[in-house]
């Protein structure tokens, strides 16, 4: 159920394989027993909340931290051995990190410097400006430069020297939301061109589901679950990813011996589950406003509703506790404090989990 | 280091003209200092008994420029050899967390609030003929005389230079070391650079402005310092600053003395400038860094190691110094302190040492009772001024610490010996120069704590309904006071420790304490010595007294300016 197990050929063929890596500090786990895969052309984005110890396996793979146990390959090759700038990984830091006293056209080509003569770094370095839409910004100190415009330098240095691995320290995080879903777009067009394996590390799920052709749900240093973004909105599996994705309307069941599931939306045949009692996340597809009368449907009382444009919003008050579910703009809704009947077609099972 | 937010901004929440603020402070140094320069520059030139003809030893002689060569060459090989040794502490007290490292930072920065009188005094109570070194070598069968013969060496003058300059250079190196964000260097190393390339293009690089502003701080103090040269030097080893002592004081030549001091002026004030500008551009971009427990073996042992050193360094002289006070030919004793407050040459006149020590102790008080609200104006004046302006208002408010001892001394003499301003054998005209050698200590640290305030904390104020004194009173004030009191310990430690001017202007009758610690040098026998080292540990004990104090405050700009 979780991937935390090391897959079968994990040091070998192209690609980063990261095996059981741990790294303790004064007895507490950061990472704990992380595996993961990156093959060529992949983005494998790392989410959980801030302080799951996502910075810290960056670190670890880049070479930065040593891990406790475990190892790290790449193409094969253990890194172990291989101190930080010998690894030819590229990495976008957190708050970019750029060097403050060189300009932006030095700072693109710090990395270039063992690679190429002068004549072919500048045009790599203009190369990169215009790959990065900063054409022209060549001369300009970082600090004359804006948040999404230090965004950019940060990227085109981490990719200038060719990387082997890009990786992605919530690139997009100390910028507003307007910028940050405008330059999601770019980057992920830029992280599809140049193919190289990619690690991209957020807190914000839907940040991962745009760039990742895979995820990583991360929990107190561990891997809690891995797949593709798609799988695992689609079946979350435990209650914390289920959270964690923004999908809150999880309410107590009973399982009995013959896959009934019992809910406050009344008794459904259920695949999936131990017998007695579970968790069960009522989700929102297919959501609609039914008659009263209707029967196995969720009985509550309107408590409040949020009109959001193309959807509306309503809080419930049901016997299982508060609910929300979103529904399209237009529905007509009884008034507020008054009963509402919705039928809810989507359940799901899920485990407790780890996490 | 990516969101500056509109903390660089300047807002007049007190809407006082910034004029009114330092039309006190402009009028004591325009009628204290630049008044008694133009004098000496009139002097030099055009003075009574001035002529060309007085002068022309200056480009005659080449003794001067041999003067002027060694002055400026001792100057730059104690700037390196204290910039070499500073760069490892530095390293050390930026990177790592140890017990008792705010202790060690303490005590390791006594020496730059030292008196050179003192410090001179130590030097020679560790290495000189009669010293520490000397004593307990002689211990070992076969050494007879002093094997160390350092005495009037060119060596002991470096050595005190160093001591003198070492924890501040590496405060300033530290403090810039410390906000460099770690993740640029580990921004390079992901980028290819080994250790010695990040060095090479991501540390130096960042820290050039504190090395070179560090660097050219200590030649500035090493170029005009005086104590140390005219007690450890000997007349060979005269620079411009004891050239000037000597010319007025013992060859009665004013106008040469004053073209020495205009020579001497042209040079400080290109390096204050170049000081200045650099400590500006120095100032930290990145967010600051946690330092680290000591973790491996090999870390551990360079740290010590470090640590080692620096106390040798600092802390030997001065422990030498104390020993030495409670020996003497005899084996230990108190002799020499229980002798300071008698009249131990049966003279009429006689001032005792305790009296002395009763003298500094007073003219500190008043000097930093001046000082302190001539500084705090200075700082919030130049606050309130636009940028290029306020530094240069700032510039000439900070004028004295450029300014040598003797030269102010000399100025202080040729200046206010006539009327309308005779203040000439009084107190007041000490209280004067201790005041400006000691206001800008004030204002600098209570200026550089005022840049630190967020002009919104007392938007906020005024927006709850503070006016402009209860802005001050409760924004202003409890975020200052700390900065108050470290610019008064600094303050007093200054004018406890002057020397330069005080030699030239204080009468007779009533010494300070370094003027009765210089003379008692100056006498034979073994209880003047004694005495001098006695009254050496007392200077020391004020002034180390006083920086634990800063220390208690927990204040981070202790030891920049």
């Amino acid at each position: 159920m979780t991937t935390s197990e090391p897959r079968p050929s994990a040091s070998e063929g192209a690609g980063l394989h990261v095996n059981g890596v741990s790294f303790v500090v004064s007895g507490r786990a950061i990472v704990d027993n992380v595996s993961l895969a990156v093959a060529p052309g992949e983005t494998l984005a790392v989410v959980g909340p801030s302080g799951c110890g996502k910075t810290t396996l960056l670190r670890l793979i880049a070479g930065l931290e040593q891990p406790s146990t475990g190892s790290v390959h790449f193409g094969g090759e253990d890194l172990a051995p291989l101190p930080v700038h010998k690894r030819r990984f590229g990495m976008m830091f957190q708050d970019f990190a750029l060097f403050p006293h060189l300009n932006v056209q030095q700072n693109v080509a710090f990395g270039l410097r063992r690679r190429l003569g002068s004549s072919a770094r500048a045009a790599r370095v203009g190369e990169l400006l215009d790959l990065v839409s900063l054409a022209g910004f060549g001369k300009r100190t970082i600090e004359a430069l804006s948040g999404g415009e230090r965004q950019r330098v940060a990227l085109a240095r981490a990719i200038a020297p060719e990387p082997r691995l890009l990786m992605l320290d919530e690139p997009l995080g100390s910028l507003d939301r307007g910028l940050r879903e405008r330059l999601l777009i770019e980057l992920k067009t830029i992280l599809g061109r140049l193919q190289i394996p990619t690690l991209y590390v957020t807190h914000d799920q839907f940040e991962a589901f745009a760039v990742g052709t895979n995820m990583a749900v991360m929990s107190d240093g561990k891997i809690v679950r891995s797949d593709t973004p798609r799988a695992i909105f689609e079946r979350p599996e435990t209650a914390f990813v289920a959270r964690f994705l923004g999908l809150d309307n999880i309410v107590a069941g009973e399982r009995s011996a013959d896959g009934m599931v019992t809910t406050v939306v009344g008794p459904r045949l259920l695949s999936s589950g131990a017998i007695g009692p579970v968790q069960v996340l009522l989700r929102n597809e297919g959501v609609a406003v039914v008659p009263t009368t209707t029967e196995s449907a969720l009985h509550a009382t309107l408590t409040s509703r949020l009109f959001q444009g193309v959807e509306l919003r309503v809080q419930l008050a049901t016997v299982a506790g508060p609910l929300e579910f979103a529904l399209s703009a237009g529905t007509p809704l009884p008034l507020d404090g008054q009963q509402i009947t919705l039928s809810v077609p989507n359940l799901q099972v899920l485990s407790n989990g780890d996490a | 280091m990516s969101r500056r937010g509109s903390t660089g901004q300047r807002v007049a929440a007190i809407n006082v003209a910034p004029w009114a603020l330092l039309a006190l402070p402009l009028a004591f140094v325009l009628l204290f200092l630049a008044y008694p320069l133009q004098s000496i520059l009139r002097e030099s030139l055009f003075g009574e008994s001035a002529s060309f003809h007085d002068l022309r030893p200056l480009w005659s002689d080449s003794y001067y420029l041999q003067r002027l060569w060694f002055t400026a060459w001792q100057a730059g090989v104690s700037a390196v050899i204290t910039l070499s040794l500073a760069m490892p502490c530095a390293y050390v007290f930026a990177h790592y967390d140890f017990r008792g490292k705010a202790l060690l930072l303490a005590v390791v920065t006594i020496p730059f609030v030292l008196p050179t009188v003192v410090v001179a005094v130590a030097f020679s109570a560790l290495l000189g003929p009669s010293g520490l070194a000397n004593s307990a070598l002689q211990q070992f069968p076969g050494v007879d005389s002093a094997p160390i013969d350092l005495s009037n060496g060119i060596w002991l003058i470096l050595a005190a230079h160093v001591f003198y300059n070492v924890a501040l250079a590496s405060r300033m190196i530290g403090a810039s070391w410390a906000t460099i964000d770690p993740r640029i260097g580990e921004a390079a190393a992901v980028l290819g650079a080994g250790r010695i390339e990040r060095f090479a293009r991501i540390t130096l690089p960042q820290l050039r402005a504190a090395i070179l502003a560090a660097g050219s701080l200590v030649f500035l103090f090493c170029f005009t310092s005086f104590g140390v040269i005219l007690i450890l030097g000997g007349p060979q080893y005269s620079t411009i600053e004891t050239e000037i002592y000597r010319e007025l004081v013992f060859l009665f030549r004013p106008p040469l003395a004053a073209a020495l001091a205009m020579i001497q002026l042209v040079v400080t004030f290109g390096f204050l400038a170049v000081y200045s500008h650099l400590s500006r551009t120095s100032t930290a971009t990145s967010t600051g860094q946690r330092s680290r427990v000591l973790a491996s073996p090999r870390e551990r042992v360079f740290v010590v190691a470090v640590i080692v050193l620096l106390l040798a360094f600092t802390v030997t002289p001065l422990l030498a110094l104390a020993e030495r006070s409670v020996h003497s030919s005899g084996g230990y004793t108190l002799e020499f302190y229980r002798s300071l407050g008698e009249n131990t040459r049966r003279q009429a006149l006689f001032i005792t040492p305790i009296r002395a020590i009763w003298n500094s102790l007073s003219f500190a008080a008043i000097a930093t009772t001046l000082a302190l609200p001539l500084g705090t104006l200075t700082a919030y004046g130049v606050q309130k001024l636009r940028r290029r302006l306020g530094a240069l208002v700032e510039a000439l408010l900070l004028l004295p610490l450029g300014v040598s001892a003797v030269t102010l001394g000399l100025g202080f003499i040729i200046t206010f010996d006539e009327a309308p301003l005779n203040l000439r054998g009084t107190r007041w005209l000490l209280i004067v120069a201790h005041t400006l050698a000691a206001y800008p200590f004030v204002a600098r640290a209570v200026g550089a704590q005022l840049r630190s305030i967020d002009p919104r904390l007392r938007e906020a104020a005024r927006v709850l309904g503070e006016g402009a004194a209860g802005v001050f009173l409760r924004v202003d004030l409890p975020l200052i006071w700390r900065s108050m009191v470290v610019g008064a310990v600094f303050a007093f430690a200054a004018s406890m420790g002057e020397f330069g001017a005080t030699l030239l202007i204080a009468r007779p009758e009533w010494p300070t304490l370094p003027l009765a610690i210089f003379r008692h040098l100056g006498q034979p026998g073994e209880l003047n010595y004694g005495q001098a080292l006695a009254m050496s540990t007392i200077l020391m004990a004020v002034t180390g007294a006083g920086f634990l104090i800063i220390d208690r405050l927990r204040v981070r700009q202790l030891g920049t300016f």
